[in-house]
């Protein structure tokens, strides 16, 4: 008689495989997708279903070090794999005094302070918060304001123009201004789901001496995942350190909260965070379709992307490896969330107007 | 009002019309309240809520107090409306007060019952001063409302379909779980079978992560009365709890009455004598509730009861706001009469009623208890009607007051030893916290090495450093589902107006195109059925008839996974297919048949697993031989195991579904199939396949030994027959159960697997 476990087990197996995250959309409806859409196009998820099926075939018996170059780290958490690329990318150097003037010039940024109450104070000579450090009514809130800016901590910043601004607003990215290039952390992770389920790929990103370096921590088994964790942890916690997403305020970083909790790993994670889908859709909101990332890529930056995995499907791709110990349906993963960290930064020196856009 | 019910009760002894239908009539005498102390006095808040309403604690209310001070768990089972709500919410809110960061979780079965429940507790913490920030956390909460309740709520009034989801947030819960102290189980005789099941290891599920956040809540669980408190709450706790039985609180007499429609030579149908009880009833004065067996009945009786002012229909599937507004009206006077489906046999707050109608017998005596418990004051009189239908069942009560009336409540009947829920909910658990074999033995049992083993083969776990964590794609909690229910859920509408929703099944029995649905009263007709969109459109219609589906259910055999022969019965088990098909209906008026329709809809399909057996021709000979029925024994045969199936298998004969038929395509034979009514099985009939020899054994000791004649609810009377207990022949099943079980006993089967 089989063991009654094995049954359950591939009742469960078989339950799990039919709960699919994302609806297929048919193929000649139009539709226009939000970042949070649970659509796949039928044509996208035919072409990655066999896209998959192609890459176990092509890379049937190849071990996974042998298709991935990277080499093993050692952290708190275990051993994990990192791989590392490189390509040229430039971002403004820090500049203090254009941030401070931008944030200072804007009396608004004080509470009690409306547009109208703005013009009849500069019509009196306040024309900088600083100038308000002398007024009877605005001065306690101008001064921390001042104060904040002194000390150039955007973390306090980010939170002060948060609660007068939306957080799309362009004064947040002048106060990015106050960091240096490499203070910036491009973060974009894979999962198995969009909740509750093991990362399966951490990206990092940093900008330095005119060249953009990618570091990717692949699990080569979610077992790796605590040690995933605990390696990108001092990165994101470092002093001084920005962190640059593409909707982590609401995805990645919760994400990421949630599966330290799970393993019991204490972390505060109270970075500055700019998340860059938010200036995206004030800026191209009205001239592109959808502000998914992908359509940011070819409508701003021109970038066409060849065999990609659609970000819904990377779970079952993820899936495929991990049931069969192929390591072809990683492949595109691995490229799809690089391309994504290059073109976030690339993104974010468009949308803060960087020198020549970023090339 | 006492005088209504003794209006109403005299009306029935002289009114022709009825006198003939009355069969027996049981007066449970009124008893005296018993006032219980405490050894404390509650905090000065609660005294005065209890001074303001000129509440004195019973008895029993007391010592659910005392033993919850003392940090036992509890299981409280007195009678509906003999105040188990205050008697576990007075130290709860007493604990909340002197410890000003403690919470409690408070489940419901349903959302409805949340609803009310929580104008209770909210009305507790103003009178009391104490503040809990009481809130309902379920699927209708907002998300913008949600943080703040999670964050604040020292109370939180929820179901397990939320909390079953909610767990694996639990970081965001932090707060709410390192402060849990209570966890209320309101209605627990709910969770029995294999909803029982699922609930004790939810709850051990919760207990857990309370674990993890350093706290050991203490349970409390209000149910029903039940044939075994203390068991039950083991069970489903996983805890020992005091147990809270014997009512304080005074009772005003009762008089319960059998009233048997078919007695006394008359023509008169079930629903128009219930109808005309519930009328007279009303006129006389006294408030009352109806309860029937199906939606359809409720509406119906409704609707015939319409030349009397201040009656209404009551069901699942109204929408929120039209049930509150019909609880009101029961409860405030604008309404005299309600009928309803056991919707209201769940302690919705309706006040006091005079008197109770129940049309037809319930299924258990536990509802039988709970519906009859709707009516009846702290003093005066109230009174109970069961109206019989024609079924056997009933017939048999009707026959033998005395077994109904000295008949026990059922036992709640809970298996957490069931490897498809208890893998299933350590998929769950895998998926909030890594699982540790050694600690987290204590929540899954001494297989759970095992389970880990087989989950890490189909790749759903993998071992990490600090224990097992769930490596699946798909979210764990939505491919474990807590009921059988399928979350397909038709939409019915009236132009652009919802009308109301239900699932699959019934909008296939209830909602076919042609059906008359009545809602609220009102007279509609199917338009159409949209199958793919889940949505059934209907027109408002003027008309007296009403429709029934005409259905056939039917079980393919899909694939036998093993077989034995033992003594010559080849018993197989493997996957089936149940399909049921709604071919046609019929247009009925006031019963007599009108018309006749085909319907062209596709059938329900139940992918689940089953066990059948064959019955060999010697021993349909010997029946034929006896001038005895053999569809009538094969049809009792299998009420009888599934009767006593609950003994062995441990679930609710609600959770299994049987077919027996003379001639089965699959076997060429006469055969007996008995199925999971879980779609993909649940280990029920996979169970019963292994121990088929004693099941047969017992089937056959109790039919054999039954005292009655021809048949009874103790033997082959099922409650839930889809055939109206047709045919039944108790001696035949006798010889057919008696030739089963001997070829059982006999040893040298053999298994195979084909």
């Amino acid at each position: 008689m089989a063991h009654p476990f094995d049954q359950a087990g591939r009742l469960w197996r078989a339950r799990v495989d039919r709960a699919g995250e994302y609806d297929l959309a048919g193929g000649s409806e139009e539709f226009a997708p939000g970042p949070w859409s649970s659509f796949v196009p039928r044509s996208d998820y035919d072409r990655a279903r066999r896209l998959r099926d192609d890459l176990v075939a092509g890379y049937r018996g190849r071990a996974f070090e042998d298709v991935f170059c990277g080499r093993e780290v050692a952290c708190p958490g275990g051993t994990c794999y990192l791989l590392e690329s490189r390509s040229a990318m430039d971002l403004d150097g820090r500049d203090p005094a254009r941030a401070a003037a931008a944030i200072l010039g804007d009396l608004t940024l004080v509470r009690g302070i409306g547009e109208v109450t703005e013009r009849r104070l500069k019509g009196r000579g306040y024309r900088t918060v600083a100038d308000l450090a002398r007024h009877p009514l605005y001065r306690r809130e101008a001064i921390r304001l001042l104060d904040s800016v002194a000390k150039g901590n955007t973390r306090d910043l980010v939170e002060q123009i948060g609660r007068r601004r939306r957080r799309s607003d362009p004064l947040l990215l002048e106060a990015s201004r106050f960091h240096a290039p490499e203070d910036f952390v491009f973060l974009d992770i894979e999962t198995l789901g969009l909740f509750s389920r093991p990362i399966v790929l951490i990206g990092l990103a940093r900008v330095r001496g005119g060249s953009i370096t990618v570091r990717q921590y692949l699990l080569r088994s979610v077992v790796e995942e605590e040690a995933a964790l605990t390696a990108v942890l001092p990165a994101l916690e470092a002093e001084g350190a920005a962190l640059v997403t593409f909707n982590g305020r609401a995805f990645d970083l919760p994400y990421i909260r949630e599966r330290l909790a799970y393993y019991g790993i204490p972390a505060g994670l109270g970075m500055p965070h700019f998340d860059v889908l938010h200036f995206a859709r004030r800026r191209w909101r009205d001239s592109l379709a959808t502000c998914r990332l992908g359509a940011l890529e070819t409508g701003v930056l021109g970038v066409d992307r060849a065999d990609d995995v659609p970000g819904r499907m990377v779970p079952e791709f993820y899936d495929t490896y991990q049931r069969t110990g192929n390591p072809g349906p990683l492949v595109p993963v691995v490229e799809h969330n690089r391309q994504d960290l290059v073109s976030l930064a690339r993104l974010f020196a468009v949308l803060r107007g960087d020198g020549d856009g970023g090339a | 009002m006492a005088t209504a019910v003794r209006d109403f009760l005299g009306l029935l002894a002289t009114d022709p019309g009825f006198r003939e239908h009355i069969v027996h009539i049981e007066t449970i005498l009124p008893r005296a309240a018993r006032y219980g102390d405490l050894s404390r006095p509650l905090p000065e808040g609660l005294r005065a809520y209890c001074d303001g309403r000129g509440i004195r604690l019973y008895a029993h209310q007391c010592a659910a107090i005392e033993h919850l001070r003392a940090g036992e768990n509890v299981i409280i089972t007195t009678p509906t409306a003999s105040g188990k709500t205050l008697a576990f919410l007075l130290p709860v809110f007493e604990r909340l007060a002197t410890d000003p960061a403690a919470t409690a979780l408070f489940l419901y079965p349903t959302k409805a019952l949340a609803n009310d429940q929580v104008k209770v507790v909210r009305e507790l913490e103003q009178t009391s001063g104490i503040r809990v920030d009481a809130a309902i956390y379920d699927g209708d909460t907002p998300g913008g409302k949600r943080p703040a309740i999670r964050e604040r709520s020292r109370v939180i009034l929820s179901n397990p379909h939320e909390l079953h989801q909610v767990l694996a947030w639990h970081t965001k819960w932090g707060w709410f779980f390192r402060n849990l102290r209570f966890v209320v189980v309101d209605e627990a005789h709910r969770y029995r079978g294999v909803a029982g099941s699922h609930m004790a290891m939810l709850l051990r599920r919760l207990a857990r992560i309370a674990g993890h956040y350093g706290v050991r809540p203490q349970f409390v669980l209000s149910s029903a009365t039940l044939a075994n408190p203390g068991e039950f709450a083991v069970r489903l706790t996983g805890e020992a709890a005091a147990w809270i039985g014997e009512d304080g609180s005074p009772g005003g007499e009762k008089t319960f009455v059998l009233c048997n429609p078919s007695a006394g030579g008359g023509d008169r149908s079930v629903h128009s004598v219930t109808k005309d009880l519930l009328l007279a009833s009303v006129e006389s004065g006294c408030r009352t509730l109806c309860f029937t067996v199906s939606r359809k009945l409720a509406e119906l009786i409704a609707i015939r009861s319409r030349d009397v002012p201040g009656i209404s229909a009551y069901r699942a599937g109204y929408l929120p706001k039209d049930r509150r507004a019909i609880e009101d009206g029961l409860k405030y006077g604008s309404l005299r009469g309600v009928v309803t489906t056991n919707a209201l046999e769940l302690g919705i707050d309706i006040g006091s009623l005079d008197g109770v109608v129940i049309s037809g017998y319930p299924g258990t005596m536990i509802s039988v208890r709970q519906q009859a418990g709707r009516s009846g004051r702290r003093s005066g009189e109230s009174f109970a009607v069961l109206v019989a239908f024609e079924n056997p069942l009933d017939q048999y009560f009707m026959h033998h007051p005395q077994a109904f009336f000295s008949r026990p409540c059922e036992h709640a009947v809970v298996d957490t030893g069931n490897p498809y829920i208890v893998s299933g909910h350590l998929l769950c658990a895998a998926a909030e916290l890594p699982v540790d074999p050694e600690r987290d033995g204590r929540w899954f049992g001494a297989d759970l090495p095992k389970m880990l083993a087989a989950f890490e083969r189909v790749h759903l776990l993998r071992k990490a450093s600090r224990g097992w964590i769930y490596a699946g794609q798909g979210r764990a909690a939505d491919t474990v589902s807590l009921d059988a229910v399928s979350s397909d859920t038709f939409r019915v509408m009236h132009g652009a107006r919802l009308l109301e929703t239900m699932d699959h099944w019934q909008a296939y029995r209830e909602a076919h195109p042609g059906a008359v649905l009545l809602h609220r009263g009102e007279t509609y007709v199917v338009t159409g059925m949209d199958l793919d969109g889940h949505t059934v459109r209907v027109e408002e219609t003027d008309t007296d008839t009403y429709t029934q589906p005409l259905s056939t259910t039917d079980v393919a055999v899909v694939q036998e996974l093993r077989c034995r022969d033992i003594g010559g019965v080849q018993v197989s088990f493997g996957d089936v297919t149940v399909t049921e098909e709604v071919a046609g209906y019929t247009v009925r008026h006031y019963g007599r048949l009108v018309s006749h329709h085909r319907l062209d809809l596709p059938p329900l399909r139940l992918e689940t697993k089953a066990l059948w057996f064959t019955v060999p021709d010697r021993t349909a000979e010997t029946v034929a031989a006896g001038g005895r029925d053999f569809a009538g024994g094969l049809h009792g045969a299998e009420h009888a195991l599934i009767a006593v199936m609950p003994y062995h298998v441990v679930c609710d004969r609600r959770d299994i579904g049987g077919l027996s038929t003379p001639l089965h395509p699959a076997t060429g034979a006469p055969t007996i199939f008995v199925y999971d009514g879980y779609e993909g099985g649940i280990g029920l009939a996979e169970k019963a396949f292994a121990l088929l020899p004693a099941i047969a054994g017992t089937a056959h000791e109790l039919v054999r030994d039954c005292g009655c004649a021809a048949g009874c609810p103790a033997c082959i009377y099922s409650p839930k027959c889809g055939n109206q207990n047709q045919p039944l022949d108790k001696i035949a099943a006798v010889t057919i159960l008696g030739d089963l079980a001997g070829r059982l006993s006999t040893t040298g089967g053999h298994s195979s697997n084909p």
